[in-house]
């Protein structure tokens, strides 16, 4: 078994969370920073130096903040209400601060369970503009490169839904995602002819993840190569990839 | 009696008397009125009227008996009766991932 096999055919070698320029851009003064879940200034810190890109965009903010936090908070009160349910299927929301949301994905389907993954979802300018999603380590919260990720996002007879630039920076290339109507490739695909109609809420976002990049998960695998073990996880059940 | 037990019996009742059903759609939880003897199809058009999610077509939705990935989608010409599930169950009604280079 190949733990290797889990990567992107297209990943190029590893360079590391430390490649995705660091910088510290604070939100436009009009963004209103309130905390619904959770109170950690720590951790706060640990999700915007994650997402460099992600804050870059709240310079741009388009929307009436009142507008995007009302449409936030509705999201947040959604996922708190079928929580336990999300709890089973391992999901961990860690903090949902305007206007990000940070959720931790377990395989509870793997015992010993392991986190794979965490993912910052963003929502400023929404739902003028879609969700943002990136992913981060699960503990330091750290954005991760394309080498790093431990799952591709599996589409049955299709390409897998991670997708990269040349910077290696992964995205989520489906529709209710703004990197995916961001992209040239998608400029025929807008945004504003899925809002409001189901596509790109939280809890569809992460249903797409867990379903495409988890569950398919089934367990541990191991490679051996110049005598040193490497334990990772096993390839997905191809039954269990999604269409 | 023990306090308890009464407190069970009155949960009892009460799903016994229940008339609507709570359906999930895409994350949004609505209860719609609803009978064990109708066809799904009806609950999902109600529950999409409810969420005010009518801008796709109720054939685009998925409804399934759990969020389990592995429960089987429901067909909307069955009734609840056909699947076991009862008033008391949960419904969740989603959409499929578009994208992947693969629409």
């Amino acid at each position: 078994m190949n733990s290797q096999s889990l990567k992107p055919q297209s990943a190029e070698p590893v360079t590391g969370a430390g490649s995705v320029p660091q910088r510290s851009i604070e939100p436009a003064p009009s963004v209103q920073r309130d905390e619904t879940v959770g109170s950690s200034d720590s951790l706060d810190r640990a999700i915007a130096a994650s997402s460099d890109v992600v804050r870059r965009d709240l310079s741009l903010q388009l929307v009436d903040p009142s507008v995007s936090r009302a449409k936030f908070d509705r999201e947040v009160r959604n996922y708190r209400a079928m929580e336990s349910e999300y709890l089973r299927r391992g999901w961990i929301l860690l903090q949902a601060t305007f206007p990000q949301v940070a959720v931790l994905f377990a395989a509870p389907q793997i015992v010993p369970t392991p986190i794979i993954l965490g993912v910052i979802v963003d929502f400023t300018n929404y739902d003028f503009w879609a969700a943002s999603v990136r992913f981060v380590h699960p503990f330091t919260l750290a954005p991760l490169s394309l080498g790093e990720m431990p799952t591709a996002f599996w589409k049955r007879n299709a390409p897998p839904l991670l997708q990269s630039h040349q910077d290696q920076v992964p995205f989520l290339c489906v529709r209710g995602v703004r990197e995916y109507h961001n992209h040239p490739a998608h400029s025929n695909d807008p945004w504003l002819a899925y809002r409001g109609t189901g596509v790109g809420t939280l809890y569809q976002i992460l249903d797409i993840l867990h379903r495409h990049g988890i569950a398919p998960l089934t367990g541990f695998g191991f490679q051996v190569t110049s005598m040193q073990v490497q334990i990772g996880l096993g390839p997905p059940d191809p039954t269990k990839v999604p269409e | 009696m023990h306090p308890r037990m009464v407190t069970h019996q009155a949960e009892g009742l009460r799903m016994n008397t229940k008339d609507t059903l709570t359906v999930v759609v895409s994350g949004t939880p609505v209860e719609v009125k609803a009978n064990e003897n109708e066809e799904l199809l009806v609950i999902i058009k109600e529950a999409l009227k409810e969420a005010k999610q009518t801008a796709r077509p109720p054939e685009d939705w998925t409804l399934r008996g759990s969020a389990d990935e592995n429960s089987t989608a429901l067909s909307p010409k069955s009734k609840l009766r056909d699947y076991g599930l009862t008033l008391a169950s949960t419904l969740w009604l989603s959409l499929g991932s578009g994208g992947g280079g693969a629409q």
